[in-house]
């Protein structure tokens, strides 16, 4: 069986998005990924971030954003989906009430 | 091969300016950009439109391009003049760039659409030093039931690579994975070293694994909770009952008390999903249905019901 991890360390989100640690440092100071851990030295992070910080790395890049824009963005982005499968959940539910 | 036009991808005509192609390469990418975009085939298309972009944003790209586009028209089928010799000098990373795109301007192994995947011609500065392997991202969808059963779920999967030769391999792999106890729809977890192999002895890249949950038939999914819609009979409703009611693992006994209504919630505590240190609840939701005939013989018997009880369930309208 393959062990796996929740949680990835400052050195290893750095390393999976290619940026640098003053850059994630960037993208914490602007709420674009949480961390959890007190200290930058002993900051972890949720696995989740890695794609997020990718997404903005790549929001970045094709978009010519900056990280305000892209923090905004990417929380309307994810209230938007959330939005979506709550409406996809209420229409199953209700085909089934109906 | 098919002649791509990009004027026609970007929309614009073939003398449009610097300024008027990154204004429609900002205006498309926004639309398509497959992180943002819930359009149809946006992944494809903002391709599509980032190469257009690579190609009409350079003055000389662009040169190269408006020479080659005498010789085809979108949707003709394209070989590249005889001698034509690409000029391989994009610093931009066009891995996922078309075989067109390639066949003229040349790829960053340095291979051709012409050449077939030979080796690459020259060895760049960088190639010689170790490289981690790419990163690989994937969805597992797992059934509800599955959610609570300790056993490892099976795992297979495919990593295009290609290796220090400029061989494109396939890589196989299969693991066997242990749903993470509490586990949630769109959670992700890493596996260390199972993406990409390494270059050059450099290490190999991670497994990100999406956990999405397969829709049930009969419960929806709301957090940690479930909810199952339970048909049950106008007179189970008014008399109550206890009916069986289906759970994910063994069917369970309900009382459903006297005077039951329409959309009335039960909640069965602990018999959702596992949370990290417990179970989610269960929540039925009753649901009044009419026999899809009434038979002749129940007739007197509503008509009775009718007569004895003047309930008015529209007494809101009249307000």
């Amino acid at each position: 069986m393959n062990d796996y991890t929740l949680k990835v360390s400052f050195t290893e989100i750095c390393q999976a998005v290619d940026l640098s640690e003053k850059t994630v440092v960037e993208l914490v100071e602007h709420d674009i990924v949480q961390t959890q851990g007190d200290e930058e030295g002993t900051w972890f992070f949720d696995v989740a971030m890695v794609s997020v910080a990718k997404r903005a790395v790549r929001l970045r890049r094709d978009l010519d954003l900056d990280w305000s824009a892209i923090a905004m963005v990417l929380e309307l982005v994810e209230q938007r989906d959330q939005l979506k499968a709550e409406n996809e959940s209420l229409k199953r539910m209700l085909q089934r009430f109906l | 091969m098919d002649f791509k036009d990009y004027y026609d991808i970007l929309g614009i005509a073939a003398d449009a300016d610097k300024k008027a192609v990154k204004t429609a390469y900002r205006r498309l990418a926004r639309k398509f950009h497959p992180d943002v975009s819930k359009e149809k085939n946006a992944e494809s298309k903002f391709k599509e439109v980032s190469e257009a972009y690579e190609v009409l944003s350079s003055d000389e790209k662009r040169a190269e391009y408006d020479e080659l586009r005498k010789y085809g028209r979108k949707g003709d089928s394209f070989q590249p003049p005889p001698g034509w010799k690409p000029s391989g000098n994009s610093e931009f990373n066009q891995s996922d760039f078309s075989d067109f795109f390639s066949s003229i301007f040349g790829d960053s192994m340095g291979r051709t659409a012409q050449g077939g995947g030979s080796a690459r011609g020259k060895t760049r500065g960088a190639d010689m030093f170790a490289q981690r392997g790419q990163d690989v991202e994937l969805d597992m969808p797992i059934f509800l039931e599955d959610t609570l059963k300790d056993e490892a779920k099976p795992l297979a999967y495919q990593i295009s690579h290609t290796d220090e030769s400029g061989q494109a391999r396939e890589v196989k792999k299969n693991l066997k994975i242990k749903v993470p106890k509490g586990v949630n729809d769109g959670e992700r977890i890493r596996l260390k070293g199972q993406g990409g192999p390494g270059f050059n002895n450099g290490p190999a890249g991670d497994l990100y694994v999406r956990i999405k949950l397969i829709p049930h038939p009969i419960f929806d999914v709301n957090g940690h909770d479930l909810t199952l819609t339970l048909p049950i009979a106008p007179w189970e409703a008014a008399l109550g009952t206890t009916v069986v009611v289906p759970t994910l693992t063994k069917p369970i006994n309900l009382t459903i008390t006297a005077g039951a209504q329409a959309g009335q919630k039960l909640r069965v505590k602990g018999k959702g999903l596992a949370t990290k240190n417990g179970f989610g609840d269960l929540f039925v939701l009753l649901k009044i249905v009419m026999p899809t005939t009434i038979a002749e013989a129940s007739k007197p018997l509503w008509q009775e019901l009718s007569e004895k009880f003047g309930f008015d369930p529209r007494t809101d309208l009249k307000k």
